[in-house]
């Protein structure tokens, strides 16, 4: 019969704004009368319970309260109302950092989080080997960690973090710094400890979180939304993530409220540009919309790769231009980009635009097979000839849109290889 | 007291003293000469006093002492009391990165700022005994006063330390502020000069500084041979004082502690 490691019992974490320090510290030491600065809940009732030996994952967007949480139960920050039970040895890598001391060496560190855990010299001295090894920071060890990469720190941090023995394990957001062979190596030891211990894990990273909890909890403005299956949330979640990333602007203006109406009573036609994008060019046109349909003319912002699917383009001309040329660039993540095309080089003449016109223009394409993950599409107009012509307008990373490539695994590369075929000779 | 109680004290204690021990070196490291340091600042100081007034200003004995001994006496612990208020009033500052990452007993690092000036006191006090004895003097059972007096100085210091060090976290200027009244009661109270060169109805407001009860109780153990017993109005506002400003100061501390980490 397994115990319960954690138990949170309506943890609310408020905090309190306020326009000086000294304010402050008059409500701290309940000076004034009645509270001066203003509320904002980071945290609001949360309750759950954690298993001994299960594994947790943490998800929501930035903001949401992850990691305040994460401190509350390690004790770092004090709670505002409610009640919380930690059983067992925590050993925690919160954020970046693990309670070093930036002006000691990375041995000298060791000692003081062994010190702080409660170990003696000759314990440590026990455990020293194995710390430095997994760490493999080489001679940086005998360095102080201010010269320190974050990666190398939190080699260090995490080294220390799962050698020191705990019960429970908390990880936040920490193994993303790190290069993609210390994650494997990391995840790989999660994996070892993941039976014996309870782990808390924070991450952006989805596969992850699917591959090593078993039960996820997602967090959004400081309440749980949901929890339970790993697939199940995280697939509840990225709908969420899909759909909010456009209102995140909501408090930002009124342009930005007729932005999001514009586009709520246009459900299945062509968006209107995000105000937040920079519109470059010459303003003798301008794009206006850009959206991506299925075949059966569903707006879409997740595809297959082999999909086919029609981009649409709004374009507004300002004054008459000649020879127009209608272009896009898809790019990937970090800015490469994939490919591009325009209708100069379809061999597609189009009529001139004039003054007040708005047309708009549609690609049917076949998504090529790119590996899965975010892609954006960049629009632009020109006009003249593909060697000689004049930008008027362009857009960066004007839609966002996501691909899925349906492969299990998530290997290296730009592409996915289909249809691949085996045999031993 | 429960076995858990006891070993969570034990644990504390042992943490403070390797902190305090990590304190010392840390305070010189890139130094050459390292904790070393620690000892010759202090003695430097006190030979720039002695060579002022003994050699250039041939400041007579005091009550039949030599000077330089008599400044001692109450200069060691004048430097013991400043040094560990310093600390302990940026000690918690100091540690930020112990409050904001990890779950951390951040009481103890006013008390580590005291423990580590604490050794190099017990330093000089035995330096002290040392300079005695070359004087020709005697070891004499007063002389266990000190540990009294030692005590009472750990006490004073512990109520200053938990309120400044707090109200450091929230307002910086306490760290100035303290430093420029330690300068304040470094003149005041009567170190390098005797009280005897007050007119006697002012004499009372030097009394009320507590700093005084500890230097002149330094004198005594040393040089006049009173027991403190024989001042027992001076003593019993020294206590009072003292367990006063330990009140307020746990109380600051433990009002502000669940901010700590929201502010740093």
């Amino acid at each position: 019969m397994k115990g319960i490691a954690i138990k949170a019992n309506n943890i609310t974490k408020s905090y309190t704004l306020y326009n000086n320090q000294t304010d402050r510290l008059k409500d701290a030491l309940m000076l004034g009368r009645k509270k001066i600065g203003k509320s904002f809940y980071a945290l609001e009732d949360i309750t759950f319970e954690v298993q001994e030996g299960e594994s947790i994952g943490i998800i929501g967007k930035n903001g949401s309260g992850k990691s305040t949480l994460l401190k509350i139960l390690t004790g770092v920050l004090t709670k505002s109302s409610g009640d919380f039970n930690v059983n067992g040895k925590v050993s925690a890598l919160l954020e970046l950092g693990a309670g070093f001391n930036p002006e000691y060496t990375g041995l000298e560190n060791i000692y003081l989080s062994g010190t702080i855990m409660g170990y003696s010299k000759i314990e440590i001295e026990e455990k020293l080997d194995e710390i430095i090894s997994f760490a493999d920071i080489g001679d940086f060890i005998n360095q102080p960690v201010k010269n320190y990469s974050s990666g190398m720190f939190v080699r260090l941090a995490f080294s220390v973090a799962i050698n020191v023995d705990p019960d429970i394990l908390i990880v936040d957001e920490a193994l993303s710094v790190g290069d993609i062979r210390f994650q494997q190596k990391c995840l790989r030891k999660i994996e070892q400890l993941k039976n014996e211990k309870t782990i808390i894990f924070v991450s952006h990273d989805l596969l992850t979180l699917n591959k090593f909890c078993d039960r996820l909890i997602w967090i959004n403005e400081g309440r749980i939304v949901d929890q339970g299956d790993p697939v199940e949330i995280s697939k509840k979640y990225q709908a969420f993530m899909a759909g909010s990333e456009l209102n995140v602007y909501k408090e930002n203006g009124s342009a930005k409220e007729e932005f999001i109406q514009k586009k709520k009573s246009l459900i299945n036609e062509i968006d209107p540009i995000h105000p937040s994008l920079q519109i470059f060019g010459d303003n003798k046109a301008t794009i206006t919309g850009i959206s991506v349909f299925d075949m059966f003319n569903n707006k879409i912002d997740s595809i297959q790769i082999g999909e086919r699917v029609l981009l649409s383009i709004i374009v507004k001309f300002n004054e008459r231009i000649q020879n127009p040329i209608i272009g896009f660039t898809i790019k990937d993540r970090v800015g490469n980009i994939v490919t591009q095309t325009n209708s100069f080089v379809l061999n597609q003449a189009i009529d001139d635009g004039f003054n007040g016109q708005e047309i708009t223009y549609s690609f049917e394409i076949q998504i090529p097979n790119l590996k899965k993950g975010y892609y954006t599409i960049s629009p632009a107009v020109a006009s003249g000839s593909q060697y000689d012509h004049t930008q008027h307008c362009w857009i960066h990373d004007a839609l966002v849109i996501k691909i899925n490539d349906n492969q299990e695994y998530d290997l290296e590369g730009f592409l996915v290889l289909e249809e691949t075929k085996f045999k031993v000779l | 007291m429960s076995l858990k109680k006891r070993k969570e004290i034990k644990d504390l204690t042992k943490l403070t003293l390797e902190f305090a021990k990590r304190d010392l070196k840390s305070r010189y490291t890139g130094s050459l000469l390292g904790i070393t340091w620690g000892f010759i600042q202090p003695t430097i100081t006190i030979l720039i006093f002695w060579f002022v007034f003994q050699v250039g200003f041939k400041s007579m004995p005091v009550d039949d002492f030599p000077f330089i001994l008599w400044l001692m006496c109450a200069m060691i612990p004048w430097f013991f009391f400043s040094d560990s208020l310093n600390g302990a009033t940026v000690s918690i500052i100091e540690s930020s990165y112990l409050v904001k990452k990890i779950n951390f007993k951040v009481g103890i690092l006013p008390l580590v700022k005291i423990c580590s000036s604490l050794f190099i006191h017990l330093f000089f006090i035995v330096f002290l005994f040392l300079m005695f004895y070359i004087y020709d003097y005697d070891f004499n059972i007063y002389n266990l006063q000190v540990l009294y007096y030692l005590f009472a100085t750990i006490v004073l210091l512990l109520g200053f330390s938990y309120i400044s060090a707090s109200l450091n976290i929230f307002l910086k200027d306490v760290g100035q502020v303290v430093s420029m009244l330690l300068q304040f009661c470094f003149w005041l109270t009567p170190i390098f000069w005797s009280l005897d060169i007050i007119p006697s109805k002012y004499v009372f407001l030097i009394k009320l500084n507590p700093v005084f009860y500890i230097t002149e109780g330094y004198r005594h153990t040393f040089i006049y041979k009173e027991w403190f017993w024989d001042k027992p109005n001076l003593t019993l506002y020294f206590w009072v004082f003292s367990i006063i400003s330990f009140l307020i100061g746990i109380f600051i501390y433990k009002k502000l502690r669940p901010h700590f980490a929201d502010v740093l």
